[in-house]
């Protein structure tokens, strides 16, 4: 069962906030995978309840590309006029569920009627290398140097917008302690900035459950906040602040699904309270 | 860019002239300076504690040309040198399982070689490690098989794990032996029962050339000169500095610097009961960071370093490429531009049919892509599985050196079941994993396999025959493949990616790829 539901401006505030219908999304499913030509990396999707969905979340979320052979755990919000893979797009994360399941094993060879994108384009005349590949003419040895261009990425890394220089929120994937890369990014920056200061940076680390649509509630193991916390802590002093710096807290307890963005809920926040603050 | 020009060009200079000036070995034109090789010269075999320079720049001949190895610090006296002598009990030194003419590894046809020419008395033969088991019959041809058959030593690894990191490991998963050819992991003395509980796996020794480059963090792709690509835990962090390293250097990454791969290998397999001191380690990991190799002759294609040859090949380059840098994109690809060869066909001869099929080999390697599938501790990383990549755009992809930017060992099934090429001579392991332990990720939670890899220092079951993937160089010289030896030739060795992936590479595409890795 999807979850269409309303968003009002509770609010009432002086900007009109005109009403919009979004669907949630939250199931487990198989993963298939989808050829989608020679030159370009596979895509995958689903069909769940008279729809297909590209499985992988608008964003790069490096730790919940889909995996033949396992189970997928799917929780979003549908975008609306975005297509890929021939399903729908959504915004939310993926888990790719531990456990070995055989059946997950279904591929949709490439049928021309679906074409992925290239994700580096590779027009030997892209104006950003063209002049690249003259020099190449005269000079093979400026293939094997640094590259003196950026490259074209046709799909740029989106940054999440919810957390500042001093407040980093910290999401992970279900039942794990995983971090992502565009996070692991944040976090040197953020280290970096809090070890010269001797204020103290506060972890609070949380873990929670999933409310599928079909009312089943999956419950992150006993623990995971702690070892999340842990995580974080060791990458943290590995980083190079101090364990004096760090003040942990842990709630141990899930926090009860909704449907709506439970992956939300599994979560680190570090604040970082500055000395001069 | 004109500085990095201009050093690729000096330093082809001075390699052609160390080539020119220093010796050059036995097949060569002899100098009048050349140093005094008497106790090494009737064969390419380096014995330890022999009385010779070490060349700043030498050649040595195999089945597909020669191949060069550069030392960019100059000449050196091995006497005293604690690569070239003997500091432990058993004879060995560094140099007898790396040795120059094999690309510093050894080859299967230099072990033979040595069998027969010593009668099996050469400290190579070792009973501890260079026989299947130390309580095998000495000098039998039957007691060291896997050394005579496949280039293998044995490693014996304690069971359960001991920590290398500072963490207690965790042993998640219990190892039952389910076939002991060589009898060493049922062996009261020596196995898995013993009063030192131990492991026997049978590896081949990687090459000491191009370290410098093994060593390098990445550049350009944060975080991940501070985190693992694959977990995105923190990288391993040097004991002695407190800095990040890459952990490239062994097969199970347990020693992540020169440093601690020479500790490691003095205590196993040198017979060195004391510490290696300070000015031995100094002088090791100095001698390694300052060698390079690459082949440098094509016994059809002839010279593979100068003008009109591919910028990627000749012993220079490995000394001159960007170290640490991704060479998976179009501008960059990982042994550069080969188009200069395209046409070589037309020239009529067999050197310009070779170099023809030399530049499309590469172009296979650069852009045919292919399903990986199943490969446990990668497609798990957040890539997916599938992913499709080729050759260079998936896992060897670091610019002059074609191993992994983002190194981690993985299981691509060269020594697990079911992918595994059939070898009754190998121990066989069943690894059973506890029920709350993240089983592999595409094998599950019970694994038969010849070499549980990684897994046997971290004790994850996602680490169950996990291997970390090796430089591409060198590959003429130190012939057999994969860690356990399983590729007797490039040919094979192919065959096994094209049956393990289905590629369904055609005939000619085979013999242009392994064109293309013979000129490396």
């Amino acid at each position: 069962m999807r979850r269409p539901l309303t968003l009002v401006c509770a609010a009432l505030l002086t900007i009109a906030v005109p009403a919009s219908a979004q669907t949630y999304i939250n199931f487990v499913t198989c993963p298939t995978v989808r050829d989608v030509g020679p030159e370009v990396d596979v895509c995958f999707y689903a069909d769940y309840q008279g729809e297909t969905y590209d499985l992988v979340p608008v964003g790069v979320i490096d730790w919940g590309k889909p995996e033949l052979r396992h189970q997928l755990l799917v929780e979003g919000e549908v975008v609306e006029d975005q297509t890929y893979c021939g399903g729908r797009r959504f915004n939310g994360r993926t888990t790719v569920l531990p456990t070995v399941d055989h059946r997950c094993n279904d591929y949709m060879p490439f049928n021309n009627a679906i074409v992925g994108e290239q994700r580096i384009d590779k027009r030997a005349d892209h104006p950003k290398y063209k002049a690249v590949f003259e020099a190449m003419r005269t000079d093979p040895s400026v293939s094997i140097q640094p590259a003196p261009v950026g490259l074209p990425v046709a799909s740029a890394i989106k940054q999440t917008s919810d957390d500042d220089e001093r407040q980093l929120i910290v999401y992970f994937p279900f039942d794990r302690d995983r971090i992502d890369g565009v996070t692991a990014g944040k976090l040197i920056k953020f280290v970096d900035e809090a070890k010269h200061d001797s204020g103290k940076v506060i972890i609070r680390s949380y873990q929670a459950e999933t409310l599928l649509d079909n009312s089943e509630r999956l419950a992150e193991k006993t623990g995971m906040a702690a070892q999340r916390a842990t995580k974080m802590k060791r990458i943290l002093v590995g980083l190079g602040l101090s364990e004096d710096q760090l003040s942990t807290h842990v709630e141990v307890e899930n926090i009860p699904g909704k449907g709506i963005h439970d992956w939300k809920n599994r979560r680190i926040e570090l604040t970082w309270e500055a000395s001069g603050a | 860019m004109e500085v990095t020009r201009l050093g690729r060009v000096t330093a082809l200079l001075t390699g052609i002239l160390a080539a020119t000036l220093s010796h050059v070995h036995a097949s060569e034109v002899q100098q009048p300076s050349a140093p005094d090789y008497s106790t090494a010269a009737t064969d390419d075999w380096w014995s330890p504690d022999t009385t010779a320079t070490f060349p700043a720049y030498a050649e040595y001949a195999n089945t597909a040309g020669r191949i060069g190895i550069i030392n960019t610090g100059g000449e050196i006296d091995t006497r005293n040198h604690p690569f070239f002598a003997v500091i432990g009990s058993n004879g060995r030194a560094c140099v007898t399982c790396h040795q120059p003419s094999d690309g510093m590894s050894l080859s299967l046809e230099t072990i033979r070689e040595r069998w027969a020419a010593t009668l099996g008395k050469d400290p190579l033969f070792d009973a501890f490690d260079g026989a299947d088991c130390p309580d095998k019959p000495a000098g039998e041809e039957s007691s060291h098989s896997l050394l005579l058959n496949h280039g293998l030593i044995r490693i014996g690894m304690p069971w359960p794990p001991a920590p290398y990191a500072p963490d207690p490991v965790d042993v998640e998963f219990d190892i039952e032996v389910v076939r002991d050819p060589t009898g060493c992991n049922l062996s009261p003395t020596w196995g898995i029962n013993s009063a030192t509980p131990t492991i026997s796996v049978y590896r081949r020794p990687r090459p000491v050339i191009n370290i410098a480059h093994m060593v390098e963090l990445p550049h350009g792709v944060g975080p991940h000169d501070k985190f693992f690509y694959a977990d995105k835990n923190l990288l391993h962090t040097d004991p002695e500095t407190g800095e990040f390293v890459q952990g490239l250097l062994m097969a199970d990454a347990r020693g992540l610097t020169p440093r601690n791969q020479a500790r490691d290998a003095a205590k196993n397999h040198l017979g060195l009961e004391r510490p290696l001191s300070e000015s031995e380690l100094q002088a090791i990991e100095q001698f390694e960071l300052q060698l390079f190799g690459a082949q440098s002759v094509d016994a059809i294609g002839g010279p593979l370093d100068g003008p009109g040859t591919p910028p990627g090949l000749g012993p220079n380059a490995p000394v001159n490429v960007p170290r640490g840098t991704l060479g998976n994109n179009p501008v960059n690809r990982v042994f550069g531009d080969f188009s200069m060869w395209t046409d070589g066909e037309q020239s009529g001869d067999e050197a310009g049919a070779f170099k023809a099929s030399v530049a499309r080999g590469a172009d296979v390697f650069y852009r045919k892509r292919f399903y990986i599938n199943d490969v446990g501790a990668y497609n798990d990383k957040g890539l997916g599985n599938p992913f499709k990549r080729s050759c260079a755009s998936g896992c060897h992809n670091t610019l002059g050196m074609g191993m992994d930017m983002g190194p981690f060992p993985m299981d691509l099934g060269t020594g697990t079941y079911p992918w595994q090429n059939t070898r009754d001579d190998l121990p066989l392991f069943k690894v059973t994993c506890r029920p709350d332990a993240i089983p592999h990720s595409y094998l599950g939670p019970v694994v038969y396999t010849h070499d549980p890899g990684r897994a046997l220092i971290t004790g994850r079951c996602r680490d169950i025959g996990a291997i970390m993937t090796q430089q591409m160089r060198a590959l003429s010289a130190r012939a057999p493949y994969f860690s356990n030896g399983s590729a007797a030739t490039l040919q094979e060795l192919v065959d096994f990616y094209d049956r393990r992936f289905n590629i369904g590479y055609s005939d000619q595409e085979k013999t242009d790829l392994i064109n293309f890795m013979r000129t490396l």
